[in-house]
């Protein structure tokens, strides 16, 4: 019986030996080149290496709500302060059940309108459409039949009158310049069908008119956490999947499309909770199966703030509703794996998905239970242990702060001492212990996932200030 | 061993890490203080020579000293220099009288930086460009030999590069340079730049357009696609004066249909009485793979009254396409539909004309209503659906 354990503990330690050796490299390859990236950004900022727009591609900014009465005003005061000349408002309120439509028609003196729909995609029917021309641009307010956030943004992008859709959640905050710089790759190479925006938490910042005129670390200890994990999956997957055109997700709370593909490729899923990540893979798959030349970009200064949870439990609630996202994707994509076709998005993005975000807590759970079992079987090195440990705490700290402080330096936010502190120190706990809780929450997220489609993923909103 | 090995390795590079962010935490603390002390230095010396050229008895005809010239180009050779450089022209430009003639003597000196900055990595030649376009130095200097050097940054490979060398050009002045460097732009075999882009680095043209519009007609054929459009585009926005050759590029059945496309919009914006019997026959052009000529014809007949056109737009608006629909109830109401033609549409048994043209005049209450307020914000221009 010993020996058959130490069999398979010597499989196991090989299997993590090359799992963490790929890990390793490629969070250290991702977090160079993400960095390298910004400060060569910056460099061309500064020697006016820049488009400046005078001439703007008309975009629609997509606002799928539901119930969301606290947040709603704030945000759309916000996209009014857009520093951008061609846009429109449309705000999807999907049957909420708050007082989110009244608040808007209050707020902005809105009037109901008959308004034709080209149903170019199927959702759930309109019930009432209101709009205002009071402002610089058109706000369009669509109360609809509940039918999900996928089903809210179809009906947006049918409502919509411009090429360029901007799709973003109710409760963010879009930088004053975010729109002219999501457009910008789109000004570089036309053939860009989809860019991703970055997505930063607002917890602790205050914004004026789309600005931050004080940045701060979150008071509370679990966004502080997430403010560096933010930084680090940002800066460590999607500017190094930029490169070859690998990325395949782009965030819900931020990004902008071709809407004549987004059409031509069947819109929103609406059967999938992971809208956002289905809809990435869904342009590569279209586009390259129609051998249509195309890009899909990420568009790192353009900001869009978003309030992370504060609470364990909507964390917990996010990141399930997340997995099971990336679950439906992946398999419904799975043609992709190993293929060919699809190049590095097949191998190495599709790839690191599946291995490091869809299995790693399944894995990262196995090795827990494995390393007890050969504690107690008294098969391990115990002082070697706490150091490979103690490594990988560092070497994942160390590149979380790397992350954190090329985006600090990058963007010239004043950064106070004890921000300085909470981000030295929460880094450790960060990997050690919130890692771990949420591969747990991951791994048992699959669970009776079914009974949850169609759901908006809810946490606890607090008021947005911006002023 | 080897793992130990690859834990020390892992060590490293975590150490390294560390050390890289605090030198470049220095390193930008400190790049503003050695900013101003490149500026000052320049100051010094650039003011000197304004004194001894402003304090003359000949006026402003002394030359600026040889020395002076050779530190210049050493000096903005080096890119930072020409950071601390451009700031100063900022200060400098229409306070000293001298400011002119002492530019004017920097020729060689920018003719040397020309053939430098080609050599160097794209960020920097872009950056010279972008100087060159800033600082629009053509109004002191003589810049022939100068925009012959610059044309060869467009085969850079660099947008920015690219971008910035067109608005150097442009505020060059030059029709036949610019005209080249439009042939050079589309030549690249990957060149996917938006076309909007290359309009708005035309719109920066700063000499005679009359000139260089009618030497883009004569050369259009000699441009990519692309560039085609942006040039067209570009005409549209500088006037209603090229109505005839437009007009032919409309009735050319071989054109690209996006150039067609363009050709239909400047009708829209300039109207012009031999370009309404087409429109209207592109208007009432039923073949679903045309719906693209009817619409943007249903928006460019806007501008043409008679009832001829007024009929061909309520016909339209049983169209079963709603792009046809949207732009002809939205030319309707720019020709102030009369009740009993409006009557005729909602009265009728098509429920989706009948829903675009209630929306149109829905849509116009709302506008009045808006503009009506005491606090009311200009609003942005309507654009035409689907096009």
């Amino acid at each position: 019986m010993r020996d058959f354990i130490q069999t398979f503990l010597l499989c196991v330690e090989a299997f993590f030996l090359l799992y963490m050796v790929l890990y390793s490299s490629f969070l250290f390859l991702s977090v160079t080149v993400g960095s390298s990236d910004l400060y060569a950004a910056r460099r061309r900022n500064r020697l006016k290496n820049e488009l400046s727009n005078d001439y703007y591609l008309p975009v629609s900014i997509l606002v799928p709500a539901y119930n969301e009465e606290v947040t709603i005003e704030a945000t759309i005061r916000s996209l009014l302060a857009l520093e951008y000349k061609l846009y429109e408002i449309i705000i999807v309120d999907d049957g909420s059940t708050d007082r989110t439509a009244q608040v808007l028609k209050d707020a902005f003196h809105m009037w109901k309108i008959e308004r034709p729909i080209q149903r170019r995609i199927p959702c759930q029917p309109e019930e009432e459409i209101y709009e205002t021309r009071a402002y610089k641009v058109p706000i369009t307010l669509v109360r609809k039949k509940n039918g999900g956030k996928a089903d809210a943004l179809n009906m947006g992008i049918n409502v919509s009158t411009y090429p360029y859709f901007l799709c973003m959640d109710a409760d963010s905050v879009l930088q004053y310049d975010s729109l002219e710089k999501i457009v910008r790759p789109v000004l570089e190479d036309s053939s860009v069908v989809a860019v991703g925006g970055t997505v930063r938490p607002c917890n602790g910042a205050e914004i004026s008119n789309g600005r931050v005129v004080r940045y701060r670390m979150p008071r509370k200890l679990l966004p502080c956490m997430q403010v560096l994990e933010y930084d680090r999956s940002f800066l460590a997957s999607r500017i190094l999947f930029d490169r070859f055109n690998g990325n395949i997700i782009i965030s819900g709370a931020f990004g902008l499309f071709l809407k004549s593909v987004v059409i031509a490729a069947g819109g929103y899923d609406n059967t999938t909770v992971g809208e956002d990540m289905e809809l990435a893979v869904k342009l590569h798959v279209y586009c390259r199966e129609n051998g249509r030349r195309y890009r899909i970009r990420y568009a790192a200064d353009a900001v869009c703030w978003t309030q992370v949870p504060e609470r364990l439990g909507d964390l917990c609630r996010q990141r399930r509703r997340w997995h099971i996202g990336l679950f439906q994707s992946m398999m419904k994509y799975r043609s992709i794996l190993a293929n060919p076709k699809y190049g590095a998005v097949s191998f190495v993005s599709y790839f690191y998905f599946l291995l490091y975000e869809l299995f790693s807590p399944y894995i990262e759970i196995f090795g827990v239970f494995a390393t007890l079992l050969a504690f107690a079987v008294r098969l391990i090195n115990v002082p070697f242990m706490v150091l490979f440990f103690g490594i990988y705490v560092v070497y994942t700290a160390v590149l979380s702060l790397t992350a954190f402080f090329a985006r600090i330096h990058t963007i010239d936010l004043k950064l106070y001492p004890s921000d300085l502190l909470k981000a030295v120190g929460l880094c450790a706990v960060e990997v050690s212990c919130l890692r771990f809780v949420m591969a747990w929450v991951r791994m048992t997220a699959l669970v009776g996932y079914r009974s949850k489609k169609h759901t908006w993923g809810k946490i606890e909103r607090q008021k947005i200030s911006i002023d | 061993m080897g793992a130990e090995i690859l834990l020390y390795g892992y060590g490293l590079v975590c150490l390294s890490m560390l050390v890289f962010n605090l030198l470049y935490s220095l390193h930008l603390r400190s790049g503003d203080r050695r900013l101003t002390l490149r500026a000052d230095a320049l100051r010094r010396q650039v003011t000197e020579q304004l004194r001894r050229m402003g304090g003359h008895p000949d006026g402003l005809s002394r030359p600026v000293q040889a020395g002076h010239l050779r530190w210049m180009r050493r000096r903005l050779s080096r890119v930072s220099y020409l950071v601390a450089f451009d700031r100063l022209l900022d200060e400098l430009e229409g306070q000293d009288a001298a400011y002119p003639a002492y530019i004017q003597q920097l020729q060689p000196v920018s003719l040397y930086l020309s053939l430098v900055y080609r050599k160097r990595e794209n960020t920097q030649a872009a950056y010279y460009c972008h100087f060159l376009a800033k600082h629009k130095l053509r109004r002191y200097m003589e810049m022939d030999q100068t925009q012959q050097v610059i044309l060869s940054y467009l085969r850079k490979d660099s947008l920015y590069c690219k971008i910035n060398a067109l608005k150097a050009l442009c505020s060059f002045g030059s029709p036949s340079v610019l005209v080249d460097a439009l042939r050079v732009l589309g030549d690249g075999p990957e060149s996917q730049l938006h076309e909007k882009v290359v309009t708005e680095a035309l719109l920066s043209y700063t000499g005679d357009t009359r000139a260089l519009i009618q030497l883009l007609w004569s050369r259009l054929d000699d441009f990519s696609l692309q560039i085609q459009r942006a040039v067209l585009d570009y005409i549209r926005f500088q006037g209603g004066d090229s109505c005839a050759p437009m007009l032919e590029i409309l009735r050319d059945d071989g054109r690209d249909r996006e150039l067609r496309f363009a050709a239909i919009r400047y009708f829209g914006r300039y109207p012009y009485p031999p370009a309404r019997p087409l429109l209207l026959d592109f208007l009432r052009d039923s073949e679903p793979t045309h719906w693209e000529f009817s619409a943007i014809s249903a928006s460019a007949l806007a501008g043409y009254p008679g009832q001829d056109v007024v009929d061909a737009l309520l016909r339209a608006m049983n169209s079963a396409n709603w792009y046809i629909r949207s732009n002809a109830s939205a030319s309707l109401e720019a020709h102030g539909l009369t009740y009993e033609e409006m009557f005729r549409v909602l009265d009728g048994e098509d429920r989706y004309a009948r829903e675009m043209l209630t929306y149109r005049l829905e849509l116009r209450r709302l506008t009045e209503e808006a503009a009506a307020e005491p606090d009311a914000k200009p609003v942005q221009e309507e654009v035409p659906t689907g096009v």
